[in-house]
């Protein structure tokens, strides 16, 4: 009777071990990045001010990845945003199953950051400056990140082209926030790269997107990424070029007029050493009604300028200068630290 | 839907053509040619004057791995910022890991220097499974050889005999090789070396040479004046007479400690097939190094 619990309880205990150990190489790759930033501008002892001074906390993110079966890959990306100075909340960025073995074309369905242009396609921590461009904010507010699914197909042409179509619910609060069912915003994205040289890529891609906003009316939303990168093929951790130039513009239906924006953004990224980058920025955006001969009634300018510090791929500080000019007499000035880091099994960014 | 099966009937109309290897490393694309002959087509990502740590994922990769019927990689954590996504965005079932299309040699070759437990991102850029750069050893590429050509014979029976029977001529060549290279680095007297990074620690311990250390005081973080300053007093101390710098890193930290220890032969090697103009080969990549230590003797 002894020999047989002594039996029952090694047996148990060896069952546990390998169904634990086996369970483990089933995790999927976890990691958390984390954003802190410390400010200071001519605007920001404004009690209201989007862009209050001192130390404010970022952003968290926890990004989760997985292959589900043979057939499907899991992302989940859940960002915690402080809400109030004592409250923060936790938003579902991301979350969806990407297909893996259909040929030519990756389906996606859930939760995602959709392809209207490159900048909305990336997480914060991976913002070439510390915020957004001026179009995106002020077309998209914080982006347009929905629920629905994804096509992307791999054309088959001599240099890499795909095309993404998409069709997401509209709940973005300021294009497409048509109370209806089924008020589905749908996009597509022509993106081309171009190998020029073994050191130099040109890419270029178009965007379209099309839904319903809260006036019932249709919201339309458009816009081009064009980037060259250049990184040479000896010494090639050194340095690095990259400029970027994207335009986005939408109009917002409304009764009687409906609101056009418009806006640009360039910039250039220097990598003048192994941990080092400097970088220059400037943007316009406009918004007009209906009544073009008044003008446009919002005009933004802006101008930045970057260092970073990168002490590895896991680690990155950042210090950003912003001249901002609109409607007030005083243009805003600002300088904005920020820190970065990454823990855990980070998966690889997009180039 | 017929735009659909347009694309999926291209992707299937070079079923037949001869096999597609793409590798991840130049020194992988020199042996899967070397099995290949004229009976597949083989190409690489990386070239050989790069970091193969730092590619990036150009799209226009995933068009290269898109065609392919076979990926061939390190492994061993090697190509992790860059292999994924490219993989991912060629939407090639074929090549997904776990499928035939997908070979990994870095852990069928007894990798050297795995961690023990405990290691944390404050060692540096430390691989969980092992230093990575197993082909600066020839035997071991030999045996990289034989698992290629049996994959690729897998994938391509009828032309399996050719490409087994190539791998195994090329491990020949390459063990005859090595017996001359070793008695060669044998009569330099050589026993310790100092390198940049861990690049050529497969070729050391090959030919029975010591790394007595790194310009980097942890791997893949840059060199700093305190350490620069350990490694000119282990120089001299340890009458060190070599400083390999991997051609791929800036030189000039190598040239503080020359400055410093006049004796010592500081050189920047190329550590891959492509790493400079006259590597054209696995031979000439390690005939450059046995030289090397020749000169330095």
């Amino acid at each position: 009777m002894k020999h047989f619990f002594l039996f029952i309880v090694l047996f148990s205990h060896e069952a546990f071990a390998s169904s634990t150990a086996g369970q483990s190489a089933f995790n999927p790759d976890i990691s958390v990045n984390g954003l802190f930033l410390d400010r200071n501008g001519n605007r920001g002892n404004d009690a209201n001010s989007a862009n209050p001074n001192g130390f404010a906390f970022q952003e968290a993110e926890m990004q989760f990845t997985s292959d589900i079966d043979s057939y499907m890959r899991g992302n989940a990306l859940l960002s915690v945003g402080q809400t109030t100075s004592q409250q923060f909340d936790i938003t579902p960025e991301e979350i969806y199953l990407e297909s893996l073995t259909i040929p030519q074309v990756t389906i996606k369905a859930g939760r995602f950051k959709t392809a209207i242009n490159k900048h909305n396609m990336l997480h914060t921590h991976a913002y070439p400056f510390i915020d957004a461009p001026l179009a995106n904010t002020e077309l998209l507010g914080d982006d347009l990140t929905e629920p629905g699914v994804s096509a992307a197909f791999l054309i088959p042409v001599s240099w890499y082209m795909d095309l993404t179509v998409q069709s997401v619910r509209g709940n973005n609060p300021t294009m497409f926030n048509n109370s209806s069912p089924n008020a589905n915003v749908n996009l597509a994205r022509l993106n081309n790269l171009w190998d020029m040289s073994d050191e130099l890529t040109a890419e270029f891609a178009v965007s379209y997107g099309q839904g319903k906003n809260s006036n019932d009316m249709d919201s339309k939303i458009w816009g081009s990424d064009l980037i060259f990168k250049w990184r040479p093929s000896i010494m090639g951790t050194y340095h690095a070029i990259k400029w970027t130039t994207q335009y986005l513009a939408g109009v917002k239906g409304n009764n009687p007029d409906s609101e056009f924006s418009k806006g640009i953004t360039t910039f250039l990224q220097y990598q003048f050493d192994q941990r080092w980058w400097v970088q220059g920025r400037t943007e316009y955006f406009d918004r007009l009604n209906g009544n073009a001969l008044a003008g446009p009634f919002i005009v933004k300018r802006k101008s930045s300028a970057l260092v970073s510090f990168d002490p590895s791929e896991f680690s990155e500080f950042r210090i950003q200068y912003d001249h901002l000019r609109d409607d007030q007499q005083i243009a805003e000035q600002r300088v904005t630290l920020q820190m970065n880091f990454v823990m855990g099994a980070h998966p690889a960014h997009s180039y | 839907m017929k735009f659909l099966i347009a694309i999926i009937l291209f992707s299937s109309a070079n079923a037949f053509a001869k096999l597609s290897v793409v590798t991840t490393t130049a020194d992988l694309a020199y042996i899967a040619g070397a099995v290949a002959g004229d009976k597949a087509s083989v190409q690489s990502i990386a070239k050989g004057t790069q970091d193969p740590h730092f590619i990036e994922a150009k799209p226009s990769f995933m068009v290269t791995l898109n065609r392919a019927d076979l990926v061939v990689a390190i492994g061993l954590g090697f190509e992790n910022a860059w292999l994924d996504g490219i993989v991912k965005g060629s939407r090639n079932p074929k090549i997904g890991k776990g499928s035939d299309g997908y070979l990994e040699v870095g852990t069928s070759v007894d990798p050297i220097e795995v961690p023990a437990a405990g290691f944390t991102r404050a060692d540096g850029d430390v691989h969980p499974e092992g230093n990575p750069h197993i082909t600066l050893d020839p035997i071991r590429d030999g045996k990289i050889a034989i698992l290629i050509g049996d994959r690729m014979a897998k994938l391509d029976s009828g032309n399996g005999k050719y490409f087994q029977d190539n791998a195994k001529k090329f491990q020949k060549d390459l063990e005859d090789k090595t017996k001359l290279w070793e008695a060669r680095m044998k009569k330099t007297g050589i026993t310790k070396a100092i390198t940049y990074h861990k690049t050529l620690n497969y070729f050391l311990t090959r030919f029975n040479v010591e790394n007595s250390g790194t310009l980097e005081p942890k791997p893949g973080v840059p060199p700093t004046a305190n350490h620069i300053i350990e490694v000119i007093n282990k120089v001299k101390s340890e009458n060190i007479k070599l400083i390999l710098i991997e051609n791929f890193f800036d030189p000039k930290v190598g040239e503080r400690i020359k400055e410093e220890v006049k004796t010592v032969l500081l050189k920047s090697v190329p550590v891959s097939v492509g790493g400079d103009d006259k590597i054209k080969s696995l031979d000439d990549l390690f005939e450059n190094l046995v030289k090397t230590f020749e000169e330095a003797k």
